[in-house]
């Protein structure tokens, strides 16, 4: 409850444009909103310049939030917009991935639903996907878009942002489950040593 | 197949789940924000500033005009003052004036004729208009007199042909001589006559046309004689109430 009114100042003093409500406010959410701009990026730098773009136009834009969103999550999903606006800006200099290219799908996993991994390795195991499964995959799972609304922003079908979104999850469904199976089998393994990239 | 495809995006649902409360809340450590990043605070302050230094530069312009013009007001007002002291002066005089006009032309018809006469007499100044005021209030009392017996004597006629008894312009000199020249009888059957001539002879035109009363550059005597008649009533009408 109190942090929930020192948001609300929080929100107050950014609406007001002090400096020193707008450094709280980048202390307090910038790592989060930083995870989630490695996720629609490719590259730690592009992450920051998007970080970076995306606390801009909080602090213009802060004016317009409604108090009856969440404001963290109104603060993600211009994160992930200005990502988006940054992959489509830069989509013509990316050489396109198609997961079956990259990724030979372990065989036949059984207990994928007791799958055990931690916040890390799902963190790397996403950051393997191609940026387009790893969008849409993010957009739809994390941040709650619908296809629609994913298929609008990126500009492409729906179902292309299906199909991608199904292939991402069997994808890392794999993955995190032969992780697990080889973590219990060989404790000392890491991920970055097991996973082939794509 | 139903089993296994509800089965499947069971799966899934819980996996998306797992995943989302994985990673929604997961940070990394952010780098140093740009120096720009709060820039636009820094603006908005500029632009405060700014409108707080037009502000006070307007504030500092309006004064320096007020007092500047303080200056002038100060500078103009003992010129002005002559003048404001001067109107006092006149204005009294013009009442007088006005108020021996009333009294010399009850019957008064052209009030340009009036006011061109008051502006002579105000040219002509309060010391020559003190004079008649004080000497009016005797003409006041004889003439109320004359009023009251010319009505007795008039009887017959209306109020409003009345003002043919203030027109003869004959002087109290003029009179006397002629009282004096004139044996009683004939005296009294001039009288007679006088009073029958000056009530059918006057006419409003004759009252509203001397040229007297337009003419401001006539002397003191035409205006002692624009009064006289006034004086004439109750010297004529005594005789007229033997009747």
């Amino acid at each position: 409850m109190a942090s929930s009114e020192e948001l609300l100042k929080l929100i107050d003093g950014c609406k007001a444009q002090r400096p020193s409500s707008q450094r709280a406010l980048y202390a307090r959410f910038s790592g989060q909103l930083f995870a989630t701009a490695i996720r629609h990026t490719n590259a730690r730098e592009d992450a920051e310049d998007v970080l970076q773009d995306s606390f801009v136009k909080i602090f213009k834009h802060i004016n317009s939030y409604r108090d009856d969103f969440s404001f963290e999550g109104w603060m993600r999903r211009i994160v992930v917009n200005t990502a988006i606006t940054h992959y489509r800006r830069n989509l013509k200099h990316t050489h396109h991935h198609d997961i079956d290219e990259v990724h030979a799908t372990p065989g036949d996993l059984q207990n994928k639903n007791d799958a055990e991994f931690t916040a890390a390795e799902l963190e790397l195991a996403i950051s393997k996907l191609p940026l387009g499964y790893r969008t849409v995959f993010c957009m739809y799972v994390i941040e709650g878009f619908k296809h629609q609304e994913i298929a609008d922003k990126l500009g492409v079908d729906v179902n292309t942002s299906k199909s991608q979104l199904s292939r991402a999850r069997k994808y890392l469904q794999n993955v995190l489950a032969t992780l697990s199976a080889r973590a219990k089998s060989i404790p000392s393994m890491g991920l970055d040593q097991e996973v082939d990239t794509p | 197949m139903k089993e296994t495809f509800q089965n499947k995006e069971g799966i899934q649902a819980a996996f998306d789940a797992q995943v989302r409360s994985m990673l929604s809340g997961a940070s990394v450590p952010a780098p140093a924000p740009r120096e720009g990043l709060f820039a636009p605070a820094t603006v908005t302050l500029g632009a405060w500033s700014k409108l707080g230094i037009a502000v006070a530069v307007g504030v500092v312009l309006w004064g320096g005009l007020q007092f500047v013009e303080g200056d002038q007001v100060h500078s103009v007002q003992p010129e002005a003052s002559p003048e404001q002291t001067a109107q006092p002066q006149v204005a009294p005089d013009r009442g007088g004036v006005e108020e021996a006009e009333g009294t010399e032309f009850d019957g008064g018809k052209a009030p340009n004729s009036l006011e061109g006469s008051a502006h002579s007499k105000a040219e002509i100044g309060p010391e020559e208009s003190a004079p008649d005021v004080q000497g009016s209030s005797l003409e006041k009392t004889i003439e109320t007199a004359a009023s009251t017996s010319a009505s007795e004597i008039s009887g017959a006629t209306p109020l409003s042909s009345a003002p043919p008894l203030q027109t003869e312009m004959v002087s109290d000199q003029e009179v006397e001589a002629l009282e004096m020249s004139i044996p009683l009888e004939t005296r009294e059957e001039a009288f007679d006559s006088e009073a029958e001539t000056g009530l059918k002879e006057a006419s409003p035109t004759d009252v509203q046309t001397p040229e007297a009363i337009s003419n401001p550059k006539k002397g003191e005597e035409e205006e002692e004689g624009a009064k006289q008649p006034t004086l004439t009533l109750p010297l004529t009408l005594p005789s007229g109430g033997g009747h």
